[in-house]
């Protein structure tokens, strides 16, 4: 995290940034200034763990890594859920292949 | 006759039939038996990436535990995802000792577990299989193209061959298209709580691969699969490897039934015809 140089190629290769109300190498300048909890942002809910930002970053940063640490940090350990299973329509849990679903709890579930 | 030891994941059991079908007839035209790993569990679908949480560690590394249990120095996986992930916790397993003490606990009945079980892609084999064999498919005109999405080439390190899915279907006669998209990540697991982001993604992909001239998209991903599927707005035929394989190798019982994307006259037009 500390090697990033805030070249932004993380947030070129994103295929998500237009979803992100701040972008991937905001987030890491976040992080290190240690206030990622006060800005309150969607971004790493809307990362999906596909790895392009890893895969053209010249320092090595595993981004996804991050994004995921920022999730559990601000909800996921604190009990809270992303995904309200409970809330579920009962068609998505019947129609929905089990991948998708054990995927998403993984991620959006504590 | 060969045998490979194979996990197919929740994903061929539910939704990706077809695939599974498939792969036990092209491997048996092969010469290969597929052998399921017996009392196989769910990997997870997802590689866990925080470090502090052991307990999502014992799902993968569940099933290294039992393919060494069975004797098996290679293990074959055909869903991306689980791929990713088993092949991950195999490295996990090889170089953290210290979090396998914890994660062991889980596994008392068998020895510690600290890695020996290699974890290949079934396309592995299946091109090595190929350039041994004597058998050619029929030479054609349709041109597919391959979608890897993330899991089987991300992160580098853990990555396939490079263009090993273009290897495949020359090798079986088909022309191959590499398209932009062909890497770019599908929407994933949004298709719960943001669909507006998968059919956004998958419209995107498709409409691609169409535009550079793809007759049928080709993948080993069980999630892509359904998110392709249930946003192909231009009707592109998506097919599992091994029916794409299958299919100009004259081999009959390819699951495509099972299949959710319109596939003919694509797959009539591309059979193998003595």
């Amino acid at each position: 995290m500390h090697s990033c140089v805030h070249c932004g190629k993380c947030s070129a290769a994103c295929p998500f940034t237009e979803w992100m109300d701040v972008l991937p190498d905001q987030i890491i300048r976040n992080i290190q200034l240690g206030r990622i909890e006060e800005i309150e942002t969607m971004t790493p809910w809307i990362c999906a763990s596909c790895f392009a930002c890893m895969a053209t970053c010249p320092m090595g940063v595993d981004i996804s890594k991050l994004m995921n640490a920022v999730k559990e940090k601000v909800k996921l350990r604190k009990g809270e859920d992303w995904t309200r299973i409970d809330e579920l329509p009962e068609t998505t849990l019947r129609e929905m292949p089990q991948i998708l679903l054990v995927s998403n709890f993984r991620k959006y579930t504590r | 006759m060969e045998e490979m030891f194979f996990y197919p994941g929740c994903g061929l059991k539910s939704g990706a039939e077809g695939y599974y079908t498939s792969i036990r007839s092209v491997f048996a035209k092969l010469d290969v038996n597929v052998r399921e790993l017996p009392d196989w569990n769910c990997c997870g679908a997802v590689y866990p990436l925080s470090t502090d949480n052991l307990i999502q560690r014992g799902a993968p590394i569940r099933n290294l535990v039992k393919a060494r249990s069975q004797g098996a120095e290679v293990l074959y996986v055909a869903c991306s995802m689980c791929y990713n992930v088993l092949k991950r916790a195999e490295q996990f397993a090889q170089t953290r000792q210290e979090e396998m003490k914890r994660v062991n606990e889980l596994f008392e009945e068998y020895d510690d577990y600290s890695g020996g079980v290699e974890i290949r892609h079934i396309s592995e084999l299946l091109l090595e299989r190929l350039q041994v064999v004597d058998i050619l498919g029929t030479p054609q005109e349709k041109k597919v193209a391959p979608y890897y999405g993330c899991t089987l080439v991300r992160p580098a390190e853990f990555a396939v061959p490079p263009r090993i899915l273009e290897d495949i279907l020359k090798t079986v006669g088909y022309t191959t298209i590499t398209f932009r998209n062909t890497d770019r990540c599908c929407g994933a697991y949004h298709s719960i709580n943001r669909p507006d982001i998968t059919r956004t993604r998958v419209t995107e992909i498709l409409t691609d691969a169409v535009n550079e001239g793809t007759e049928a998209l080709i993948l080993s991903c069980p999630l892509c699969e359904y998110n392709l599927a249930a946003f192909n707005m231009v009707d592109l035929p998506i097919l599992w490897l091994t029916q794409a394989v299958g299919l100009v190798l004259g081999v009959s019982d390819l699951g495509l039934e099972y299949n959710r994307s319109v596939i003919e006259p694509f797959t009539r037009e591309a059979s193998h015809h003595e």
